[in-house]
Parts: structure tokens; sequence; C-alpha cells
């Protein structure tokens, strides 16, 4: 009886949440869209952009003879990016990404699916073709309708898996949003598939502040929200370097894995200013493409 | 069988169940929170939530613990024999001399100890001093605090005593057999070793099952002292077992000031120590107090008093004056006594006065000169005491006294035809005067006595024959005294100096010198007493002292140890030096067994639960640690923090010198040779420190400062210029030294040699003074040296020069041209004579020391000018000559209207 109830009570949650997600979602659009208003971008399109003066190592191919004749400068032609591709938005949904710290507004959880939904909405307006995976792992096109993007996105997973690689094409783009506060060995292993298949992506890193820096008050008894195991920690016991050690190897393993898959590392704190994150996070990917 | 001092503490023990179930909660629960993942936790620690619980086991031994401590609280005691029931009371009889403030830890402890025993037994405590006489009224006391408060208060006595009476009260009745009885008993403290005797056996008869236990462990004293001139003689003696066989006696002043300590070492299997020292007389007045650090008892102080401090007399008397007949002379007998006593200085007036002496002997048949009476008299009137003698020829002169006044005396025959008395002696001395302690022989005989006819009020009489015609007379005159014998010095008139008496009357005497007007005419008055301690206290009675001199007094009960005065005079009458120590070292009856610790019935419980109630504090805190982990490790890394600062601190202080050594490598400082006058050190600081000021001003360079060089001592290679003055003396360098110079120039640094003996003689440099000079410079290792070229770099780094002018203006520079090659053809050591540093320095008031000579201020513009080049030529080598530069410097020297130099 209880636990049908708890889960009623958490379905309720979850369905509360979208409408302020979308919201939310819809806000941060704005100002990312105000943000990148004067972002321009240089890449293999068809349509001309701009003249740059030739430096060694460009290909020849792109010299304007005739402007460089006429200005008696070897100038190239830069053409605008092209931007058609698929890109596939992952974000976890284990019960580890619910944990919120005294004093931070939002978990990881919701931001980590705002992020996903904004990014949705920004590649859908580029014409982009957009799948957010579902609890299942299953891509869900959303680029035509952002209806697809439903109560069922936001169900708490019990385990931690990852889409399988036939899910993805090649030569797409992922963005995973995780704390990546597990085992990372699938996913060590999805990125070195990945990168035969020529997948591009970014590995965005969620985390509260408190598992930045792990700090104890007092003697604290701290329950696992993913196992519901606890432990005990003592506030004579010097746990807090010790954690600080072990995460910045974490982070180390995540940097180095990401760069030898030719893919993006970023860091997110939920007590950070997620605008300004997004912001950053959206030109890069928008240059990169 | 155990029994409770506090049977209540045990309704501690209610409290047991209500710890234990505190313990339950034991430790608070912990703040619950939620946390993401415990993914990197988990490799961290290993504790879950079972630990949380508190152990079974460590409650037991919790419980356990504040059980003893409850237990601790009941004060528990084991009982060891049922014995003591059939006694009525427990007696303690003990002594209270002088010894036991020396033991008196020890003391109380046993008395502690026989009153916790009676107390447990529940019995009174009946408690008596040895040296009291009565038996009748015990003090009862019903705890063993009591009787410590009592011995607090009541202090054991600075004497010897006398317990016979005391004992003799055990045959009476049958009260000291139906008790337990104890004796505290030391034979140090005995009065009379046949009175400890028979106190003992008295104890044997009657009732040996007296336990006698003697507290005194270890104990110095102080046997005998005396002051002998200048010299102190004392005997130490101790008992028991001392480790140490250091001792150490202090010499203290009157206002409690040290004067002397020193260190005294008994030698192997001796008990007994002989000092004498000897001391300026000057300094052994200043002594009040002798004694033995760490001895806390009477007879380890001495004090000092009047009668102990010498003072310097003189007799006068003809110098390298040997004694034909002694016995016939005046001086002997009275040298006899003075010699062993005092200080005495034996020669002319003029002598004895230059010694300070406080009383003069004038022995019969010495006639003064005129010019001595005059200087005898102003030292008398200044407060001089002056004992002189009679003799026949005394009545030929009229002024006795030395007071200007006539005095008309006669001489008396006594026991002739013509004298009423034939035999007369000395009348017993009044009780008021000097020498009321003193007693007249019986067998004197005088045969000859001065009278004075004039004889008024002011003269006093000290002493007087049978027939009160007076034998020891005084006169005030001035601020001084003049005492007259009317009697010879030696045997001639009377047989009084061959008498004992004759030495007291002069002792006596010696002690007008030190009271003013009045004589110690009453009893001595007790000021302070000694107490137990050995310290000054107020007395709680007026006693009096019967002094008599060369007569032991021991302190007792009417007389106790102290000091005694009349306001003009001290006596210290001392337990030192006054203890009867025949049985200190004797062995006592066999049969008379002496404890020296006493056995308790009573065992005391509460130490061994306290002991234990802490071995299982311990015992808990490592268990904490260990379930706690870390700990350890943790105190292991804040100690760590603290070595890792320990650590810099060591290497900084053993790298300060390189710290040193890279400031001066990153910064350019100008350096001057050490050189051994300190006047041309200071002119060569002066002079580089104004070329500084010049760079600073003039260049872009910017030498932060000046150095001193040590050539033998520290490095060169920071530098890149070094001013050397020297001398035309050719130096004693090592080669060590010379190898140290080659390396510096190898390195690309450049000295300036700068020959001071030459530099005056600027007209006068010929070729033979430069080959002197050349071959100088050989010994500081420089050879082939050349006049500078006239296109020489160092005439154009700067500025355009001609000349290298300083103090002096000598035209000649030489340099070395010795492997040029390797040197980028920069010079290296530069030779001139023109003394530099004497142009560039200053004085306190910003002038210059020197004048430039002969060319003035402008030739001082050309040093500074020359020492800037210089500088910038050690740093820039051959740059100028470079082609580059030739052309503008041609083109500023076609310049025709400006003249450079």
């Amino acid at each position: 009886m209880t636990i049908l109830q708890s889960l009623f009570r958490s379905s309720e949650k979850t369905a509360n949440l979208l409408p302020s997600l979308l919201s939310h979602s819809s806000i941060l659009l704005k100002s990312l869209y105000e943000g990148l208003h004067s972002t321009r971008f240089a890449g293999k399109g068809e349509n001309f952009w701009q003249y740059k003066e030739y430096t060694q190592g460009e290909s020849v191919i792109n010299i304007d003879w005739r402007k460089s004749a006429s200005t008696k400068k070897i100038l190239i032609k830069e053409r605008e990016k092209e931007l058609s591709k698929t890109v596939y938005l992952y974000f976890d949904r284990s019960y580890s990404m619910n944990y919120k710290s005294e004093g931070v507004s939002y978990n990881k959880f919701f931001l980590s699916a705002l992020l996903t939904l904004t990014l949705c909405k920004l590649f859908s307006n580029n014409k982009e073709k957009v799948f957010i995976f579902n609890s299942d792992n299953k891509p869900i096109n959303c680029s035509a309708n952002i209806n697809n993007f439903n109560v069922n996105f936001l169900k708490n997973k019990k385990k931690q898996t990852f889409p399988s690689i036939n899910q993805f094409k090649d030569k797409s783009l992922c963005i995973f949003f995780s704390d990546f506060l597990f085992d990372s060995k699938d996913f060590n292993s999805l990125l070195k598939k990945c990168k035969k298949k020529e997948i591009q992506g970014y590995i965005i890193q969620i985390l509260d502040p408190m598992e930045i820096n792990f700090k104890l008050s007092s003697a604290t008894m701290l329950s696992d929200l993913e196992t519901n195991e606890t432990l005990i920690f003592d506030k004579d016991i010097d746990v807090e370097n010790e954690y600080i050690k072990k995460f910045k190897k974490l982070e180390y393993d995540l940097r180095n894995i990401s760069s030898y898959s030719n893919w993006k590392y970023y860091k997110f704190s939920t007590d950070k200013d997620i605008n300004k994150f997004i912001l950053s996070l959206s030109k890069s990917i928008l240059i990169d493409k | 069988m155990i029994n409770f001092s506090n049977v209540y503490a045990l309704f501690g023990l209610i409290s047991l169940p209500l710890i234990l179930y505190i313990m339950k909660f034991y430790p608070p629960s912990p703040k619950k929170a939620d946390f993401s993942s415990f993914f990197i936790l988990k490799n961290i620690i290993n504790n879950n939530i079972e630990k949380t619980k508190f152990p079974l086991w460590l409650i037991i031994f919790r419980v356990l613990l504040c059980f003893f401590i409850v237990l601790f609280f009941s004060k528990p005691y084991l009982i060891k024999s049922s014995q003591t029931d059939k006694y009525k009371n427990f007696v303690i009889i003990a002594d209270n001399g002088w010894s036991i403030p020396s033991n008196l830890e020890n003391y109380k402890n046993i008395i502690k100890e026989i009153s916790l025993d009676a107390e447990k037994n529940k019995k009174e405590i009946h408690f008596y001093y040895s040296s009291s006489e009565s038996f009748k009224k015990p003090i009862i006391f019903k705890s063993h605090n009591e009787i410590i408060d009592f011995l607090d208060k009541n202090p054991s006595l600075p004497k010897q005593i006398i317990r016979e009476s005391f004992f003799k009260n055990l045959s009476i009745n049958n009260y000291f057999k139906e008790s337990k009885v104890f004796f505290i008993f030391s034979n140090l403290d005995s009065a009379s070793i046949e009175s400890q005797i028979k106190s003992l056996d008295l104890i044997k008869i009657n009732n040996p099952s007296i336990q006698i236990i003697n507290p005194i462990k270890k104990i110095t004293f102080i046997e005998e002292l005396k002051v002998e001139k200048d010299n102190i003689k004392m005997k130490i003696r101790r008992k028991g077992p001392y480790i140490n066989n250091d001792f150490f006696i202090q010499f203290i002043g009157e206002k409690d000031d040290l004067i002397l300590e020193k260190k005294y070492t008994f030698s192997k299997n001796s008990n007994e120590f002989d000092i004498t020292e000897k001391f300026p007389l000057e300094v052994i007045n200043q002594f009040f107090l002798i004694k033995i650090i760490n001895e806390n008892h009477a007879a380890a102080f001495y004090y000092l008093d009047d009668f102990r401090k010498k003072i310097p007399v003189g007799i006068v008397a003809e110098e390298n004056y040997a004694l034909e007949k002694p016995l016939l002379s005046s001086v002997y007998y009275l040298k006899k006594i003075l010699d062993n006593t005092h200080l005495t200085f034996q020669g002319s007036i003029k002598k004895i006065l230059a010694k300070n002496t406080s009383v003069i002997f004038l022995p019969s048949y010495k006639s003064l000169l005129e010019s001595e009476i005059k200087e005898l008299k102003d030292w008398i009137y200044s407060g001089g005491v002056l004992i002189r003698f009679s003799d026949n020829k005394i009545i030929d002169k009229s002024d006795i006294f030395f007071d200007g006044k006539k005095d008309f005396i006669s001489l008396r025959r006594i026991g002739k035809d013509l004298s009423f008395q034939s035999n007369l002696s000395i009348d017993s001395f009044k009780k008021n005067s000097i020498f009321s302690s003193l007693k007249v022989p019986k067998d004197l005989n005088f045969n000859k006595q001065l009278i004075l006819d004039s004889f008024n009020s002011n003269i006093v009489t000290l002493a007087s024959l049978e027939d009160q015609s007076p034998l020891i007379t005084m006169k005030y005159v001035g601020e001084g005294k003049v005492i007259l014998f009317h009697i010879t010095s030696n045997n001639e008139w009377s047989n009084l100096p061959l008498s004992s008496l004759f030495e007291d009357l002069i002792l006596k005497l010696l002690l007008i010198s030190k009271t003013e007007k009045e004589l110690p005419s009453k009893e001595m008055k007790i000021r302070y007493e000694i107490n137990s301690t050995g310290a000054l206290a107020s007395p709680k009675k007026n006693y009096y002292l019967n002094f008599t001199p060369n007569k032991k007094i021991f302190p007792s009960s009417d007389q106790p140890a102290g000091i005694y005065d009349n306001n003009k005079l001290s006596i210290a009458l001392n337990l030192s030096g006054n203890l009867k120590t025949q049985g200190f070292f004797e062995s006592f009856d066999k049969e008379i067994k002496i404890k020296n610790n006493y056995n308790k019935s009573v065992i005391e419980l509460k130490n061994f639960i306290l002991c234990l109630v802490f071995i299982m504090f311990l015992i808990d805190m490592l268990i904490n640690i260990i379930l706690k982990k870390n700990i350890l490790f943790l105190i292991f890394l804040k100690k760590v923090k603290h070595l890792s600062i320990l650590f810099f601190l060591v290497v900084i202080i053993f790298y300060g010198k390189n710290l040193e050594a890279n400031e001066r490598y990153t910064n350019l400082f100008l350096a001057y040779i050490k050189t051994d006058n300190k006047l041309l050190n200071q002119i060569a600081f002066s002079g580089l420190e104004e070329l500084r000021m010049n760079l600073v001003e003039r260049t872009s360079l910017n030498p932060v400062g000046v150095k001193e060089v040590d050539i033998f001592e520290e490095e060169l290679f920071y530098y890149p210029l070094i001013y050397w003055q020297i001398k035309n003396s050719k130096p004693k360098l090592s080669e060590k030294i010379i190898n140290k110079i080659n390396n510096y120039f190898d390195s690309g640094g450049i000295i300036l040699f700068d020959v001071l003996d030459f530099s005056k003689s600027y007209t006068n440099i010929n070729r033979s003074k430069i080959e002197e000079i050349k071959n100088l410079l050989t010994a500081y290792g420089i050879k082939n040296l050349k006049s500078i070229p006239k296109n020489h770099t160092l005439k154009k780094s700067y500025y355009l020069l001609n000349k290298y002018s300083g103090r002096w203006d000598n035209r000649i520079l030489l340099i070395q041209n010795d492997n040029l090659e390797t040197k980028d053809g920069v010079t290296s050591a530069i030779v001139g004579l023109n003394d530099w540093a004497g142009a560039w320095a200053k004085d306190k008031n910003q002038y210059h020391l020197f004048q430039a000579v002969p060319g003035g201020e402008r030739q001082r513009e050309i040093s500074y000018r020359f020492g800037i080049n210089l500088l910038m030529y050690s740093l820039t080598g051959n740059y100028k000559s470079d082609q580059v530069h030739s052309k503008s410097i041609l083109e500023r020297l076609k310049e025709s209207n400006y003249i450079w130099i």
C-alpha cells in the first residue's frame, strides 16, 4: 500500500515537474538566443560568409584569386557552416541524480532534463534531427514535435545503463548529461565504439556542490540514494581530503577518455548560473559542428 | 576482611543501572542525511551501520569501570590481623627534639599510619611527647587528621631532650600495658646518653611490647664551628644513607644577602668533614648566618654574634721585637691572649693606626714620642679605645688619660712594712658590671698599684681591689675611651697577667670598643628565637641569658636557642656546635628492637583501586581509538605538518647563505677588497657609494649597493668589477688565493688595482717605477702588464676619455693582456696609481674627502667618468669597439668646439 502511495506521489511529482521544466526551458532558450545573436560560425556550408587572409597550411582551393589580385593580398573565401546533423541527447535518470544539497535550488536531474530540453529546442529550431533517449534507452525523435518529450522521459531508472551503439547514426553528435558517479567501464567502451563510428560528442558532468567539495560538520549517517546503503562518518576521520582526491581522479579519467575519443568534457555545478553554462556550451557545439 | 571507611559511598552502585541505560544510547545517533552515490566514499571507508551499535563487551567494561570508581569513594581497606582488639587504646609517645624537622614527613607519616590503624580498629589515640613529665593527661585524638593537624600546629623543639622522667611512669600502673604503645624515638634528640640508656632500659623492663620506631633516615648537621682570627673552622657530620656525597654551605649576611655558597664533598665511607675557610676580617664580620643547604633543622644553622666577630687590635711595641725573657716582657701576656682571638698588629703607633685598629694596647714601659702621643690623642678623640698599663716610669707623667688634664698619681706598695693589708685580691665584680659573670681566683697577689690622687667622677672604676682602690679605670676622652690598668702588663706588680682572669678581663674590655658608652650591665634578653627549622622567630616568652665566656652554654628550656642582646651587644646561642653528640653514632642494646618503619595492620585498597581505574580508563581510550580508527594516523599527519615547518626552517637556515648569494647574483653590486687598514676600507666604501649614485643618476645602470669582499673568505664571481687598493709592499697571498683571482679573471671579472703608494709622485713616474709596479703585481699572480693602448674600449665605453684621472692625475694605466682570446678581448686586470676612491669619496656632510690634484673639480668629474666607463666596460666588454658605433663616435670626436676632456 505504502509502495503504491509513494509511487503515485513520485509520479505526481514528476508530472508537476514537466510544466516547470518546459517554462524554464523556454526562458533559457530565449536568453540563449540573445546570447547567440551576434554569433556566426565559419564552416563548410554553401553560403559565402567572409574573406580571410591566407595563412600557411590552409587549403589552396579556397583562395579567391580574383579578390586577391584586386587587393594585393592572398584571400580565402570562408563559407557559413553547414548545420544539418543528427543530434542525440541523453540524460542520466538514476536516483543519484535526484540529489540536492542544502542551499541549492535544483537537483541534478531537473537541471540535466532542463539542459536536454533546451538543447533539443535549440537544435530543432535549427532544423536538426534531435533524438532524446527515453528511460528505456530508445531514441525518440523530438525535432518534429517537442511534445514527444513527455512525463515518461522524467521517470527515474533503478539502474544506470547507456544506449547501445546501434542506436546511434554514424557521424552524429551525442550529448551525455550525467553525474558519472558510477563505474565508467560501460561508458568507456561505448565511447570507444563511438570513435569508430566517428560520432562526436560532449560529456557534461552535472554535479552538486556537495559532491565537488565533500564536507561534514558533525558525525553523520549518510544514505545512498541509489542503493539505500548507509554509512556513518565520524567527523574525526579525515574523509574529506580523501574524497576530494578520489573525485579529482574520476574527473581526470573522464577528461582522458573524452579527449581520447575526440569528445569534449564539461563540468557543471548545480549552484552555478545555468544561463552562462548553456550559452558557452551551445557556442562550443555550434562552432565545432 | 574488606571493610569500608565510607560505606555510604556504596550507594553509588545503585546508579550503575542508570549508567548502563545511558550507555545503551551512547554514542548519540549521528545526523542523518542523503547523499547521491557512495561510489567514491565506499572506497574510502568501509564503516557500515552495524558498527554504530555499542558492543556489549564494551558496555560491561565501562560498567565495571564505574563500579570501581564507586568502590574508590567508599575507601575500602583490608585488616590483616584482629590482635588489636585486645588493646584498649593506641598510645603514641613521640620525641620532639631538634632532629625531627629534618625528617618531618617520615615522622608525620609514621604517626599517621598508626592513627589510621587505630581509627580503622575504632580505638582512641593517646598522644604524649616523650619530654613531658606527666602521663596523666594524654592528648586524645579520634582521627588521623586531628593528630596531623596537631603536629602541624606544634612544631618540635630546637633542643635536645631528657625522657627519663616520662618513662619512669611506665611501671606505675597498667595503663600502658593495656594499650598498644608506640615510641617514636630519635637518639639524636637525647640530651644525655645516660638518660637515653635509662629510658630504653625502663621500656625493656616494664613494657617490652612497645614498638620503637626511628623516624630519622638521614641528617647532616654542624657539630662544631669556631671563628679563629680570620679562619672559620667547621666540623660537619651526617648520618644515614646519603647517595650524594656533596653538600653546600651558605654564608649569609645580616640582610639575608648571600655572600658565599660553596660545595664540599664527604670522602667515601666518611661521615665527617672538617672545613677551614680563610676570609678577610671584614668579610667574616659581614657573616650573620652559616647554614647547610637542604637541611631544615636548627643544627644546620649557625648564627654569628658579636663575640664571634673579630676586631683588629694593636699592641704598641718595637718592630721585629724579640723576647729574650718572655715571661718578664710587658707585651708577652697581651700578645698571648690577643693572638688567638683577634687580628693583632704589633708595631709603632703609626703602623698600628694605619691598620684601622679599634683598640690599641699600650703595654708597660713603652715610651712614646711627642709626635706619637699627638697621633694617639687624635685617634682617641675620634673614637678609639686605648687600654694602657702602669709601670714605674708612669709617675713622671701627668697626662695619663691623654685628655690634656693633669693627673696626680702615686705608687702604692702593698704588703710592705707600712701597708695595712698584707694581701689584697680583687673585689668580686658588681652585678651590673661588664665583668659580672667572671669569678675571681683565690691566689691573686698584688705588690704595687697605681693610685690616682685626683680621682673624680669622670673616671669610671671597672674593677677594684678588696679595699676599693681602683684596679681598672676608664675615662671618656672625646668620642673615645682610655682604660687604665693600675698594674703592669707583666708580672712585675701582680700575678694577675698570669691568671686566666686576665684573659677574661681583656676580652671583656674589647667588647667596650663595640659598646659605645654603656657597658653590657644587664642580663641579655632574647630577641629572636631559633625555631625548629633553624629560622629566626619572635620569642613567645622573655628569656634571659647568663653569659659566661669560655663556658659552653647548651640551649635549654630556660635559655632556648636564639639571639640575645641588650641593645648594644648580641650573643647567639646556637644549637649547632652545642649538641651533645655522644650517643649519636653508638649502637643500642641488642634486646631493644628499633624499627625504621611502621608495619601497617590495615591495608588501604583505595590507591590500588585508583590505579586500576586509571589503567581501565587508558584501555578505554585505546579501545576508542581502535574503534574509530585512523586517529593515530591523523595525529601523525598533524605532527608531520609541524615537522614540515621545522624542516623548512632548517632548510632556510642552511640555505640562508645561498639566498644571500642569490641576492648578489640577481642584483648588481659594486665591490672592493677589504684591506687591513680600516680607513682605506671606509674611503673605498664611500668612494664606490658615490660612484654608485653617479651611475644611477647618469646611466641606466642601477647598482643596488656596495659590498666589502674578504679575498680570503668570500667568493668574487658575484661582482663584475672589483676595486682593490694595494700598497707598495708585496702581500703574502697563498697559491689558493692567486688561483681564486685568476679564476675570477677567467670567468670575466675585472679588478681595478689602485696602487696607493705611488700616487703622489705623479711627476716622477719613470720606467723603473713602472717595472717596480709590474713586479709588485706579480705577487697577485698578474703578469704581462702593458700600458693601455690609445684606442682601448675603456676610453669610449660610455664617455669619451683620453685620461684616467683620480685623486691624482697619472697618465699611466696598465692592463693585463694575457689570454685575451679566451676573454673576448676584454682586459681583466687594470692597474693604476690615481687613488680613484679618494677622488670619489665624500664625508658625512657630503663634502669630498680629498682634493683632486692638480686639476681640481674638473679632474674629479673625469674620475667619475672613468668609474662609469669602467663599470660599463666590465658589463659590456668590447661592445663599443664594434664598427657599428665607430661612425657616431667619430662624429662626436669631430665636433671641433667640444673638448671632451
